[in-house]
């Protein structure tokens, strides 16, 4: 029995399986974000009509987007931090980091960019450091965490031209909204395109491959 | 050297002892469950050939094979048992150290 080769093909056998599934996961990831912000939209109109004059708008607006906002980034977060750490040490050997790393950043992001963002800085409007600063933290520590680390670190899956896209859309979004107000559609489609491209990719679509 | 003997032991399994069948356990790990179109899909394999190998792995008591409703219709999914686990564990803990013993990684 060449012990070394049965392990050598069962690593390939595991990283094609696991290629197909994180890329499912990607597909998701995209669609949840993409339809985020139509759902943000309808319940903001919603709200505009019933409350529209009332001093309790801003903050039914902010409490109803954490309340969308809060269950769907822990629902993606949860996708990707379920790969297992001892996985990880087995196929990069050197790598140390443990789950409350991995947990943390999370937990900050979320505080900042929901809480303080959205609570706080938007209704009151006075700052466009704290909604960019928010904004990013939450970017930067969800998105390209999600990025960088499962796509262009880990290489869990093979990155692809709508990985690219939607990751410049991402970045894009803040400054974007600035100049454009409807520049979320930009993103909306880049996101729905990676989150069609990447279902097709997984099998999970079928036809016009 | 002990870990290569223990390596050699655990290897021995049957449910070990083919990489395709350890390369899916190893998947399983990772996601805990696993879909079987799913499974099929990524190694472009047959029903049968998969089966096959599942049902040695059910047979060692190292995976379930399920049938759980889904919106779009009944679907079969695979999930590691706890022996699965620990099993995989210990061969991330010996590939470790043969790796440390062979200097490469």
């Amino acid at each position: 029995m060449d012990i070394r080769k049965i392990s050598k093909d069962a690593d390939e056998v595991a990283t094609k399986i696991l290629s197909l599934t994180t890329r499912k996961d990607m597909g998701v990831f995209y669609l949840v974000w993409s339809v985020y912000f139509p759902i943000i939209g309808v319940v903001q109109l919603i709200l505009h009509i019933f409350l529209g004059s009332s001093y309790i708008y801003p903050i039914s607006v902010s409490l109803v987007e954490l309340a969308i906002a809060v269950p769907l980034i822990f629902l993606t977060s949860k996708m990707f931090i379920r790969t297992k750490v001892e996985y990880l040490r087995y196929k990069y050997p050197g790598f140390k980091v443990g789950r409350i790393a991995i947990i943390l950043p999370i937990l900050v992001s979320t505080f900042f960019a929901l809480i303080i963002g959205s609570t706080i800085a938007v209704p009151s409007k006075f700052s466009l450091i704290v909604y960019f600063s928010s904004y990013y933290a939450l970017i930067l520590v969800l998105g390209l965490r999600v990025f960088s680390k499962v796509l262009f670190k880990f290489k869990m899956t093979d990155t692809k031209f709508y990985d690219i896209l939607a990751f410049v859309a991402l970045l894009a979004l803040p400054v974007g909204e600035l100049i454009l107000w409807w520049f979320y559609v930009i993103f909306l489609l880049t996101w729905s395109l990676a989150s069609f491209m990447s279902l097709r990719d997984a099998g999970v679509i079928h036809g016009l491959s | 050297m002990d870990y290569l003997k223990e390596l050699v032991d655990l290897l021995n399994n049957r449910g070990l002892s083919n990489p395709l069948r350890l390369g899916i356990l190893i998947s399983l790990f990772n996601k805990e469950r696993l879909d079987y179109s799913d499974i099929r899909r990524a190694l472009n394999i047959s029903k049968s050939n998969l089966s096959m190998n599942l049902q040695i792995l059910t047979e060692e008591e190292l995976v379930k094979v399920r049938k759980i409703p889904t919106i779009t219709g009944v679907k079969t999914v695979v999930e590691i048992t706890e022996k699965g686990k620990e099993i995989i564990k210990q061969y991330f803990k010996i590939m470790e150290e043969v790796r440390k013993g062979t200097g490469s990684s």
